[in-house]
Order: structure tokens, then sequence, then C-alpha cells
């Protein structure tokens, strides 16, 4: 099987684990990724203005030239598939701005493109996962980060009830581990705010975290590399500012889906992760 | 040929500002037919009307055309006068020339030329206008009222004491409905069953009320002054005229049950009724949980207990029939599901509860005999938030109307709670407070008075951490978030019609609106009555309202009802749409492109047949007929042909 594969920057700079598991988790099953030729930014969220036509040429001609490939595009990053999605959606309920930008453009799209996270992709394929699962990863407690972009807005993303979704758990459970359900996995990680108000964010992380250690879950797994860095990189300034905070390790659900399948550790990306992985990974014996 | 005469009226300088009347006159008296025409200032006024009683005299004149405003404001009027004046009513017509004429244009020579064409159309008309007599019907003098509600119950009683007999049918075991329910009533603080029970026994000791509960309105057939009705009477495997109401059966009955009366807060039995002071104080036993029903033949406590040997399981469900002339529905509301709110927590979080439960919990006759008491540990609570516009005024997510009542009663808990727990604390998160209503913003006065707190946000989230509850929310005027640690949430549900109701909606042929609340005639004028004559609304079913509102809009319905069930005959407009039997060939077309049911194939003589009372003469069946047999009556094909003829003729 052969899936067309958008990055996007992140997954090149900060997220470069995310990618390193990506690539190395579709290997194991036996999908290759076949990244777009020639990519560029998607634009990301904040361009999706209703009364601005420019900032959907970008999503489009991504959307085109993945249409070339077999009309499915596979996004890892959740801004650029809340991104990717949302312009589709918009393209769909405006066809006069479909048919302008189209006019404008040398590629041609006609909005039947499906942009898929790798989340649904797994959910489509459960007994394919089954069928390479190698470890037991059965005690391991996980809990699952949604962060916002994969759940809103509902009606434009429709990935899941973005008050209680259950994709994230049940993709934990068809690998082996344990999802633990923690109320705050869906509320904000602080986002950008890392940028101009750091302590906001620390705060926001913080008691996500908090509140997820408070189900007893050994870690937390998410998919989009804002919220991986503002939970992960951030531990450090919560454990100042919150000294009795125990840090906890965070996986993208690529490298704990890659564990699963057995990929060798320097396939995991695991050193780019800020809190030490390793000893949980130990205490289970999965490495 | 006809002698008709044309008065035009000037409507003041409604329709003389745009028209010359007298131009058009002079116009109107040259077309042929016309005998004679006058204009006048004001032709609804008295010497306008004599105007038209005196030339009708005068002149011999066949028949009468007005031109003024539109037959809906005045033709009843004119009408009236034609009769005075010793003619047929229904050979006076309106030409309206001033909503469809002199109001919609500016300029003087069109708006002249154009009112002169609706002029000479009416004329036609008028020309093949026959004489009608008005359809006499005999009614029924019994009512039905469908609810034993509040609504319910007022309806019955006003309808029974102006002396009609009156058929009150309840789904449930009692009367009573949600009222019952409830704990105190805002803003006077009366118990709300104090209030309640003493008319719930009146209606059952009343001689014109006929109480059939537990029963549900299976079918309905015909028309205003006589409907026939089937009522389901579902199997109580109680005998209700052996039973006295002693009670030993529950007593004794070993199955406990949640009770929808208590909320899933208290237990019922198997066999039981919903609370003591039921009427009518039978009980029945529910087969869904009644071990006798789940294993057949085992148990029979409570029939060996009876003591008049009531129990009858071998009792089956029965279809009573009776004929009523009116019909009241008050079907009333359930509270929007709190599960859809998935933020919230309820059904998760055991203290997360609904505004009905948290009215049992006040109830003294409730789960805790009127103690606040958490439903997790039956500690009492030190902190209490309440979510108003829970589910409510969310247009993306779930309700978008207001319900009008949460407002109030929020204030009510908060204040019985702090009643109740004098050092409890009561946090309101709300939108906005809405008190409109006799009294109602002095009681949120003294509740804010007495020391609840009002946070203006929405709450985002309520969840659990290390077992305490807490609320994430906003508070929109000082522009913080806040997070609330409580003991007990509260969730202001808004109304929603009554779950399961469309199949009855659809039975009586009413409507409903987009959130299935019953449809008034008139959003204004007519709020009271169904878009089908004869059956009137009541109630929480046709919208949000509070108590007060409803007993008013029962008595309402009741006196609409009374109206036509205190006279021994009712009579109906007479253009309504008639068969040429030998025109018709039995087709049966109109007979599906009826919506009122009015037309039947007699399948003997292969000829339509109509249901005059209840033709509503909306012209379906003369647009689809292949042969033109049928023809509504003073509007027959052979009239619009010489309107339309007349109407291009000038052109």
């Amino acid at each position: 099987m052969r899936i067309p594969y958008y990055p996007g920057c992140t997954l090149y700079t900060k997220a470069k684990p995310l990618n390193t598991s990506m690539h190395a988790c579709f290997s194991a099953i036996g999908v290759e990724l076949a990244e777009l030729p020639h990519w560029y930014c998607c634009g990301t969220t904040f361009t999706l203005a209703r009364d601005n036509r420019m900032s959907l040429i970008a999503p489009l001609r991504i959307l085109a030239k993945a249409q070339q490939e077999n009309g499915k595009v596979l996004v890892p990053c959740s801004i650029c598939y809340n991104t990717l999605k949302r312009a589709n959606y918009m393209l769909n309920e405006d066809t006069e701005t479909l048919d302008i930008i189209n006019e404008h453009l040398e590629e041609s799209y006609d909005g039947n493109e499906i942009v898929l996270h790798p989340l649904e992709f797994l959910r489509e394929n459960e007994e394919l996962i089954k069928s390479k699962v190698k470890k037991n990863l059965k005690d391991l407690k996980v809990g699952c980060y949604y962060g916002c972009l994969l759940l809103r807005p509902q009606q434009e993303i429709q990935f899941d009830d973005a008050e209680s979704p259950t994709i994230f758990e049940n993709f934990v459970s068809l690998i082996g581990a344990t999802p633990i359900d923690f109320p705050l996995k869906v509320e904000c990680c602080g986002s950008y705010l890392v940028v101009t108000s750091p302590d906001a964010a620390i705060e926001a992380s913080y008691k996500l975290l908090r509140n997820a250690q408070g189900n007893g879950v050994d870690a937390v797994v998410t998919s989009c590399p804002l919220c991986f860095y503002n939970l992960d990189a951030l531990q450090e300034k919560m454990k100042k500012a919150h000294p009795g905070f125990k840090q906890i390790p965070i996986f993208y659900f690529s490298q704990i889906l890659a564990i699963a399948l057995g990929v060798e550790e320097k396939n995991l990306g695991l050193e780019q992760n800020k809190v030490s992985p390793y000893e949980i990974l130990k205490e289970y014996d999965l490495l | 040929m006809k002698r008709i005469g044309v008065f035009i009226c000037h409507c003041g300088i409604n329709i003389a500002k745009t028209v010359d009347v007298e131009a058009l006159t002079e116009e109107i008296k040259k077309y042929p037919g016309v005998e004679h025409a006058e204009n006048y200032k004001y032709m609804c006024s008295d010497p306008g009307q004599n105007l038209v009683i005196d030339a009708i005299k005068e002149q011999k004149l066949d028949a009468v055309v007005v031109a003024a405003c539109s037959p809906t404001l005045h033709e009843n009027t004119f009408r009236n006068a034609s009769e005075r004046g010793g003619l047929n009513r229904y050979v006076c017509e309106m030409a309206n020339i001033r909503e469809h004429c002199s109001w919609v244009h500016d300029d003087k020579t069109v708006a002249t030329k154009k009112a002169s064409l609706i002029i000479k159309t009416i004329v036609e008309k008028v020309k093949y206008d026959e004489p009608l007599e008005p359809i006499q019907v005999n009614v029924t003098k019994r009512a039905l009222v469908i609810g034993g509600g509040i609504a319910g119950i007022q309806a019955a009683l006003d309808i029974a004491n102006a002396g009609v007999e009156t058929i009150l049918v309840e789904k449930g075991p009692s009367i009573g409905g949600r009222m019952a329910q409830l704990s105190e009533t805002f803003p006077t603080l009366d118990c709300s069953q104090c209030i309640l029970t003493p008319k719930m026994v009146e209606v059952s000791q009343h001689k014109k009320i006929k109480l059939i509960a537990y029963s549900e309105v299976e079918d309905v057939e015909g028309s205003v002054g006589n409907f026939k009705v089937k009522i389901k009477r579902k199997a109580a495997y109680v005998d209700q005229a052996k039973c006295t109401g002693c009670g030993i059966c529950y007593e004794k009955c070993p199955i406990k049950v949640d009770s929808e009366f208590e909320e899933g807060l208290g237990k019922r039995k198997a066999i039981y009724t919903p609370f003591p002071q039921a009427v009518p104080n039978k009980p029945i036993i529910d087969t869904e949980h009644c071990t006798f029903f789940l294993k057949p033949g085992k148990c029979k406590v409570c029939q060996i207990v009876c003591p008049v040997q009531a129990v009858d399981f071998e009792q089956q469900d029965e279809i009573l029939e009776e004929e009523v002339g009116a019909i009241v529905v008050a079907t009333g509301y359930d509270i929007y599901e709190p599960e859809k709110l998935k933020e919230y927590g309820y059904g998760t979080i055991p203290d997360v509860i609904t505004s009905m439960q948290f009215e049992r919990l006040l109830s003294a006759s409730g789960p805790t005999v009127g103690d606040v008491r958490r439903v997790s540990d039956g500690k009492e609570p030190k902190r209490i938030v309440f979510i108003q516009c829970a589910g409510s005024r969310d247009k993306e997510n779930h309700l978008e109307y207001c319900s009008k009542i949460c407002c109030m009663y929020t204030a009510k808990h908060a204040l019985l709670y702090k009643h109740r727990v004098h050092d409890g604390e009561a946090i309101i998160f709300y939108i906005d407070v809405r008190t409109a209503g006799k009294g109602y913003e002095e009681f949120y006065n003294r509740v804010t008075d007495e020391g609840a707190t009002y946070i203006r946000g929405k709450v985002s989230k309520v969840y659990q951490d290390n077992g305490k509850i807490i609320v994430l929310g906003a508070d929109t005027l000082s522009g913080k978030q806040v997070e609330v640690e409580a003991d007990m949430v509260v969730l202001a549900l808004g109304m929603v019609p009554t779950r399961n109701s469309e199949a009855l909606v659809r039975t009586l042929k009413i409507q409903c609106d987009a959130n299935a609340f019953l449809t008034e005639a008139h959003p204004k004028l007519r709020p009271v009555e169904s878009n089908t004559t004869g059956i009137y609304l009541a109630g929480a079913a046709q919208g949000p309202k509070d108590i007060p509102e409803v007993v008013a809009q029962a008595s309402g319905a009741a006196s609409k009802a009374i109206a036509i069930l205190t006279q021994d005959e009712i009579t109906f407009e007479p253009t309504i749409a008639g068969v040429d039997e030998d025109l018709c060939s039995g087709c049966g077309i109109c007979v599906g492109v009826c919506p009122y049911n009015a037309r039947e194939l007699d399948r003997e003589e292969m000829v339509i047949k109509v249901v005059e009372a209840l033709c509503q003469g909306c012209g379906s069946c003369s647009s689809a007929c292949p042969s033109g047999a049928a023809q509504q009556r003073n509007l027959i094909d052979r009239q619009i042909e010489r309107m339309v003829v007349s109407a291009l003729e000038e052109n």
C-alpha cells in the first residue's frame, strides 16, 4: 500500500521525532508514505478567514497535488491537518470560491480530496495493525491528550466528538496498552502563548499533566507538535513553578505505535524527547 | 343578467391619495353589468354601510362589489350589510384596492388603472356567484383534554365547571404532571403539591369529569363538533373498580425499581402508585420489572395480599371509543437530556444532577424529606454551583431557544438551598438573568440579597479531580477564568416537548414547529388555537412557560372549547368544494390530494362524496380534478376564467 504523505514544516524542524517514527511505523505495517513532491507551507490556521480567498490558495494547491496520487492524503501534524481539512470544507461549501481560485491556477481541484489523520488511518486498518503488533504494552497506563486542533471546530473537522472523543483511546487499546481517561484531555495546552506569555502556557500545560497524573497515568501521548512541545519541553519550568511536580514522559502516538510494532530504538526519535522516556520504557520492559 | 352595485371606498386618504376615485367610479359605471357605482370616504362606517343597503333596495341590486380593503378585514361587515339590504351574503364580494393597489403604488394613473382592473375582475366573479346557505353541524357537547398536568387539569376543570362533560386522558398512572414533582414555586414559594393536589382531587370528584388515567389517545377522526376518539386504556393488572387504594400490595412487593417520579433518586415497587397523593390512587404493575411477568407464574405476592382480589394478571389493553366536540391538547414537557452535555459530566459524576432532581431533593415529600444531600455520600453540600442555560441558547450544539423558566427556578433553588443550609454557598453561572414576570425581579433581588453569588459567564467543563468536583468557567464581567471547587452541581436544563408525542400530533393532524412545540393558529392573536378548528393548545406543549402562564393559557383554551360546546350547532362557511356527480368518474385523485380527509370515494356509485364539516375550501381538489367535477362553490373554473379574461382584455 502507498499513501500520499504531507509532513508539513514542523516535522522537519521541532517535531522530527514525529516524522521519524511515522516513517518507521508505517514501514513496519507495510505502508509506503509517499511524500508529496515540492510541498510547501499549509498556511496554518490563522489564515482561514472566510473573507480572504488568498489564504485558501496554498491549501488548495496542496490538495490538488495530493489528488494526483490517490484521493487521500495523510497529514500527521494537527495544525496542518486542521488547516487542510477546514480549507477543504470551506471550498466544498463555497464552490464559487473554488471555481475562482481554480481559474487562476495551473492546477485544478474538484474538492474531493480526503484529508486523513494517521489516527483515522489506523482506525480504518485495525486488523492490519493488530496483526503487526509485536510487543505487549499491556500494563503501560497511557493518558491520551487530544488538544484542540484535532477536534474543533467540530462541524468542519468531524474527527470525533469534541467534548468526549475516544479515537485516541481506541488506538491505545488497539496496540495493547491501557488508556486512562482524564477530564482535561481536550482542554488547551497554552498553545502559541508559549511565545508571548510563557507563564500562561506553563500553567495550562501543568494543569493538564497534573490532572493526568492524578488519574494514574504513566505517560501521556499526543499527536500535535505544539502540544507536544508545551507538555514536554516546559516541564523543567513547571517544576520551578511547582516544586512538588514530578516529571512525566510525553510520546507522539507514532512513537508508542512504533514501540508496539517492535521498531528499532534508533528509529523512534526518542533522543529528542526532553523528558526522558527511557526509565518508564525499561520499567515495562519495552526497550 | 344580474344588477350589480359597486361601492368604492376612499379609506380616508389610504386609497384616495393614490387612486383617482372619482374617475374610477365613472369608469366602472360604464362596465357591462354594473347598474350602480358610487364612492364614499369611509364605506365601512355606518353611513357608508347605509349607502350599500339603500342602493340594494332602491336600485334593486342582485349583487354587490365593495372596492376597499382586504376581505379578511371587512368582508363580514359588508356581507352583513348586504343581508340587511335583503341580499344573500355570498353575492357580496370585496375588491381589494388598498393592500393590493394603493398601498403598494405611487403613480396615480397606474394605480387607478390597476384598481379598475381589480374591480372589473371581481364584477366578473360576482356575476356567477350563487346564493349559498351556511353549513350547520350539530355539536357533541363533550370535551376531551389530553394530558393531566396542571394545564390539562385547569382546562378540564374550567370546561366541566361550565357544565360541559369532559374526558381527561392521562398517559401516566396519575395526574399532576411535572408540577407534582416540584418543591416550592417562584416567586411566592407556595408549596407546589399543596396548591396542586386540591385541584387533582377536584378533578377526581367532579361530576362532569371522566378521568381516564394510564391511557393514551390512539386515533382521532372527524372534525369540530364531532370528533370520534379511540383511547387505549393500558392494562394496569389491577381492577380499578375493585381496588380500594389501601396500598398493601406495594408495601409487600419485593421488587424495588428507580422511581421516575423521584427522578431516580428514590425507589418504588414493581406494583406502584407514583407518589402518595396520586389521583387516581390505584396502583399499576410495571411489567418490565414485575417478577410474575419476567418469570411467568412466579411471586404473585401482591395478588395474595390484596384484600379485595383486585390484582388481575390476565388484564388486557382496552380500546375505549368516545365522541367529543372539542379537544384540548396539554401534553406538557420533558427536560433536555443532560447526557448530551458531555462537558458537564452528568452520568459519570454522581453529584452533578439535573434541576428536576434538585426539585426532588428540596421537596418535603422527596427522597431526603427536603434535606439537601449529596447523591454520592449523603453529606450536606456546602457549596453548590448552578449552571443556567445548560443546553439552552446554544444554537450550534443544543437548543437555540430560551426556556424562560430556568432563571427563575435557579434563583428559587439557590434561595431554598440557603434556607436549608445556612452556611452553604450558592454560585450561579448565567448568560443573562431574565426575570420578566410579576414579582420576579423582586424575587431575584431577594435571592442576591440573601447571599447567592451570580457569575456572568458560561461553564466550559465540570470534572472530578481527587474526588472533588471542579467547575471551570469564565467570568465575562472581569474577563477572568474561574475555577470553582463544588460539592454539587445543578444543571438548569431547558424544556423540550414531551418525548414521543409526535405520533399524537400526527393523529390529531395539528402542526408543530422545528423544536416539536405545537404551533398555534396565530402567534399573537390566536395563541390557544391550533390550525385545526376545534383543537386547542394549553401549557408547555405549545412552548416553554411557567405555571401562571400555563394556567392562563389552559383557561383560554377551555373558554375557546366552551364557546363551541355550549352551542347546539355550529356553522361553517359554505364556500367549500363540491362534486358534480354527472362529471365525476370516481378516479379518486382528489381523495389523495385532500389534506383534510374530506373526500371519500363511494364505490357503489363510483362518485366522490364530500364530508362538508371537514372541507376547509383550500381548492386542492379543484385544481387536481381532471374532469372539472370538483368545483369550489363561488370559485368555479368558469368564474376564474372570466376573471382572467377580464383582467387581460384591456391590455
